[in-house]
């Protein structure tokens, strides 16, 4: 059963790249309860660890805290707001609300030109970025009192089931946060010989920076990254994606380790947990970079199905995070010195 | 604000072209203390009356319940809904939204393909056209879809009523709540003539309900109360902006369906200009009301639209300015209290 509230509050606060911290706290509340230590890093990452016994090697799950947004870029005459993004499509854009993050949060509407007034030929027109703007009902000077360029827009939060699926913006990746507190949860009860690093990373949608640094100064042995994928709807072909209900996907391709990989497989199956595979070559995950810092890292891509990434309507299915919260506890359960010796040679 | 609750439960109501009744019963809860007699019609019409044993002229005071929407043509086998638009609606206010759909009113998605998904330039920069959309209700099959969303169900946008600061409110369907809002409120006073009330349906999908209306019940004068469109936003010239927001309601001369009563818009504006209350005119002959329709009823009806100037209607989240709200009630108000039955002789 899901954690609904948490679930809620999770994805409600907004964290665009860089600001991170917006989410520490309502991390730290929930995973002080299970962790040994817990810390936030200067780059606006965070991590907890539960220490293993003996604790001579140790795992990181990595779920990213940041979620795609938009900046303020100008401001017109009457007050408007001009916006630039590089992670969203611009054509979801009109007749949504959004949140500015200025002095103080304020919210907006992305507006267009009312289809009374509209002409035939500009209604087959895709708006452009830079053709749109917010509207936060101030004048120019009301608004440069709140906010400048360079602030922060992200959709407004918008939490509803749908049916039995769960829906609002940031569910890329808080979902993959909420798993990794509910796998701490989890270990209170488990035995496990290695230390469980849970990295809570920035700016993954931005330059992979809190992956690429944290990995650096916490040294796992291995890891595995907990993110999202898209999952099939009518526009998005099965052949090319996973399916909603399935189960987790398992990355599958040249950025992941092959033994890690037949490992997290293996518990999958030992346990009848169903997951889907999810083929590629280069993982678009903290994984990518995690793998290359140092000598080098192991890593496995877990992935929960979600349709309409980066949308203020993402969806997922509750029993699909419900999945990869047992397979990712029952493979930390599993890990034992002969599975560390295949990954390494030696243990 | 004054009204301000009224308002918020009837933009947070489902009322898409067709099914109007939880606004309906909203405004019939609303003024059943202030008239004298309510009345629904084959067309789901809600009709009020008032000061029925005063002589004289018959005054109409109407605004229309129906909002824009969508309804559900097919469902396929992975349980998505297709779907037609109900009214006006550019289809490129639609990705990625939320909606309410049914009788069922379970939640649902308008999904869209993800960005990274898009092959460059081809697919970005096209628009998705709103009969390859969908609508996610996270069915399971066709067969979980259809009792949830049976073909015919209609969807409205599941948009939160919200202040958006001290004097701005943003919401859904304030085309026309807004004048179902000032209509209620306007029946809360006593005027020396009768009032009839017409709460319309079907306004969106081509004047429909306030036909048998305004034929049952046939006033000498009316006032059509609407939202209407304001435009003044970046990159639309002066002169093409309709009204603008903050500059008091908008007073329709001429549109695409009517030219409104020349000496009862006169004495209209003088009402304004006594008053002090500010007022503009509609600026581009753009959009319909239900007035055009009362105007030919029977013999003809003299007939006005005024309405609170509303930015972006027929999306999914519109927005209004309080004191457009309160001068549109006010100078409706002033000017009803200014009618006399020695004036209405003068003008027929």
């Amino acid at each position: 059963m899901a954690d609904y509230n948490l679930l809620e509050e999770l994805t409600n606060i907004s964290a665009f790249p860089g600001e991170e911290s917006n989410v520490h706290d309502l991390i730290k509340r929930e995973i002080l309860k299970y962790a040994d230590k817990i810390s936030s890093l200067k780059t606006g990452s965070m991590f907890a660890i539960k220490t293993g016994s003996p604790g001579k090697c140790s795992i990181m799950l990595d779920a990213h805290i940041d979620e795609v947004g938009a900046i303020v870029s100008g401001i017109t005459e009457e007050g408007f707001l001009r916006i630039q993004s590089n992670f969203i499509d611009p054509k979801i854009l009109p007749g949504s609300v959004i949140v500015v993050h200025g002095k103080k949060e304020i919210k907006g509407v992305i507006g267009i030109k009312p289809f009374h007034l509209t002409s035939q030929e500009d209604l087959k027109k895709a708006f452009r970025i830079q053709e749109l703007f917010v509207d936060c009902g101030l004048n120019k000077k009301e608004i440069e009192e709140i906010v400048s360029i360079g602030d922060s827009i992200t959709f407004s939060p918008s939490f509803s089931k749908v049916n039995e699926l769960v829906s609002n913006k940031a569910l890329d990746d808080r979902i993959g946060v909420y798993v990794i507190i509910e796998v701490f949860k989890r270990l209170k009860r488990i035995n496990h010989i290695i230390n469980v690093i849970g990295h809570f990373a920035c700016q993954e949608e931005f330059s992979a920076l809190g992956a690429i640094t944290s990995t650096y100064v916490l040294k796992p042995d291995f890891a595995i990254a907990i993110d999202v994928t898209h999952a099939s709807s009518p526009n998005v072909s099965e052949k090319h994606s996973s399916e909603l209900g399935k189960g987790p996907t398992v990355f599958i391709g040249p950025s992941v380790d092959r033994v890690l990989n037949k490992k997290i497989i293996d518990t999958a199956q030992k346990y009848g947990i169903p997951f889907q595979k999810e083929v590629g070559i280069v993982s678009q995950t903290d994984a990518t970079y995690i793998q290359i810092v140092e000598k080098g890292v192991p890593v496995g891509v877990v992935s929960v199905p979600l349709r309409y990434m980066h949308t203020p309507v993402e969806v997922v299915d509750p029993q699909d995070v419900e999945k990869t919260i047992n397979l990712l506890s029952l493979f930390i359960q599993e890990v034992d010195a002969s599975f560390l010796e295949a990954l390494y040679g030696e243990y | 604000m004054e009204n301000i609750e009224l308002i918020q439960k009837l933009s947070n109501a489902f009322g898409v072209s067709g099914d109007e009744r939880e606004i309906a019963e909203i405004l019939r809860e609303e003024i059943k203390g202030d008239v004298e007699k309510i009345k629904f019609d084959a067309m789901g019409n809600l009709i009020a009356m008032k000061g029925l044993d005063k002589s004289g002229f018959k005054v109409m005071l109407n605004a229309h319940m129906d909002e824009v929407g969508l309804i559900v043509t097919s469902i396929d086998e992975k349980g998505f809904l297709s779907f037609k638009k109900v009214g006006g609606i550019d289809d490129r206010v639609l990705l990625g939204k939320r909606v309410i759909v049914g009788e069922s009113k379970i939640k649902g998605v308008i999904g869209a393909k993800a960005i990274h998904l898009q092959k460059k330039k081809d697919e970005v920069e096209k628009t998705v056209e709103s009969d390859t959309m969908t609508i996610d209700i996270g069915a399971k099959n066709k067969e979980e879809a259809e009792k949830f969303a049976p073909l015919g169900s209609l969807v409205a946008f599941d948009t939160k009523f919200e202040k958006l600061n001290e004097k701005y409110y943003i919401g859904k369907a304030f085309d026309d709540r807004l004048g179902c809002s000032i209509v209620a409120n306007l029946l809360k006073y006593n005027f020396n003539f009768p009032i009839i009330a017409l709460f319309s349906t079907q306004e969106e999908i081509g004047l429909r309900g306030v036909i048998t209306g305004a034929y049952q019940y046939t006033p000498d004068m009316s006032i059509t109360v609407e939202g209407t469109i304001s435009a003044d936003i970046p990159e639309v010239k002066e002169h093409l902006k309709c009204s603008k927001i903050g500059q008091g309601p908008v007073i329709t001369i001429k549109d695409r369906t009517l030219i409104t009563d020349h000496k009862l818009r006169e004495k209209l504006i003088y009402t304004a200009k006594k008053q002090n209350i500010p007022y503009q005119f509609k600026q581009v002959i753009a959009g319909g009301t239900d007035s055009s329709k009362i105007q030919l009823t029977k013999s003809g009806v003299r007939v006005l639209t005024v309405a609170v100037p509303v930015r972006y209607i027929h999306s999914p989240v519109s927005l209004f300015y309080q004191d457009d709200y309160e001068n549109t009630l006010k100078l409706l108000y002033e000017f009803l209290n200014s009618l006399k039955e020695e004036y209405y002789g003068t003008v027929n």
